[in-house]
């Protein structure tokens, strides 16, 4: 296994910092630069999210598998979830969920669930275009 | 994901966030340092607005040594330089670093504020 983490966060505002840095220390090496950053950026958004919508208890998970980072933050409820469940996940208000939908290749909610879920392809830009810099084989290789 | 969550070990804790305010010839230089999240963007709220409070009527916000925004940067901004078109005081960003900016960019917000 290539990177796994999962955390009980603080919940408070220093739970967006401490995911952050967390899954920086997880993936530094495994994910481009570039990458990293705007994984950083999500993650921050969707852990902000639950803690100002949500309620109880945030976990946040991550895994990097075959150059694949998926990550959840899942918190007990009453959030944000059911407005992104009445609209869907391409129609999104505000800045911050907006930032979600463009970074992460994919990203929803598991049904039944309040888990939030994104992906993102360790070497691919949103557009899923190869970046030069970051090529696909390089990844892998570092993954090995 | 089959690990049983645990809670941070203290190496994952977040940078410190510090914020450097230097008086200009016309105005106010305002130089948050580290990273701009929900923890630290009220203390950064709070420094602009006695800053406005005290009379100043020109800031400089300079994100040159954020090494980190989120939204809640973002939304700040937003809102200063809204309250700025109203309000008869004036605020002018300085780029942060790359990943900083993107966040501007991402969400197309970067060229309509005023950055230098």
């Amino acid at each position: 296994m290539a990177a796994d983490l999962s955390l009980n966060l603080p919940r408070d505002t220093s739970a967006p910092g401490v995911a952050r840095a967390a899954a920086v220390q997880n993936l530094a090496g495994k994910v481009g630069p570039e990458r990293l950053s705007e994984l950083s950026l999500v993650i921050s958004e969707l852990v902000t999210n639950a803690l100002e919508h949500g309620r109880g208890q945030v976990v946040f998970r991550l895994q990097l598998d075959e150059g694949i980072v998926r990550g959840e933050v899942i918190d007990q409820g009453g959030g944000f979830e059911h407005e992104i469940r009445a609209r869907g996940p391409d129609d999104v208000r505000g800045h911050g969920l907006f930032l979600v939908a463009a970074l992460s290749n994919r990203w929803g909610i598991h049904e039944g669930t309040t888990h939030v879920w994104f992906e993102f392809t360790a070497g691919f830009d949103a557009s899923g275009q190869a970046r030069p810099r970051l090529g696909y084989d390089e990844r892998r290789e570092a993954l090995d | 994901m089959s690990l049983e969550p645990s809670t941070p070990p203290s190496g994952t804790q977040p940078q410190v966030f510090g914020c450097e305010v230097q008086p200009e010839r016309d105005g106010v230089r305002v130089l948050p340092r580290g990273e701009l999240d929900a923890a630290s963007g009220p203390a950064l709220e709070r420094q602009i607005g006695e800053l406005r409070d005290a009379g100043f009527r020109r800031l400089i916000l300079d994100l040159s040594q954020l090494d980190f925004m989120d939204s809640t940067g973002l939304r700040l901004i937003l809102k200063w330089d809204a309250e700025a078109r109203q309000d008869g005081f004036s605020i002018v960003l300085v780029p942060g670093p790359p990943t900083v900016q993107r966040v501007f960019e991402v969400t197309g917000t970067a060229a309509h504020l005023p950055f230098v």
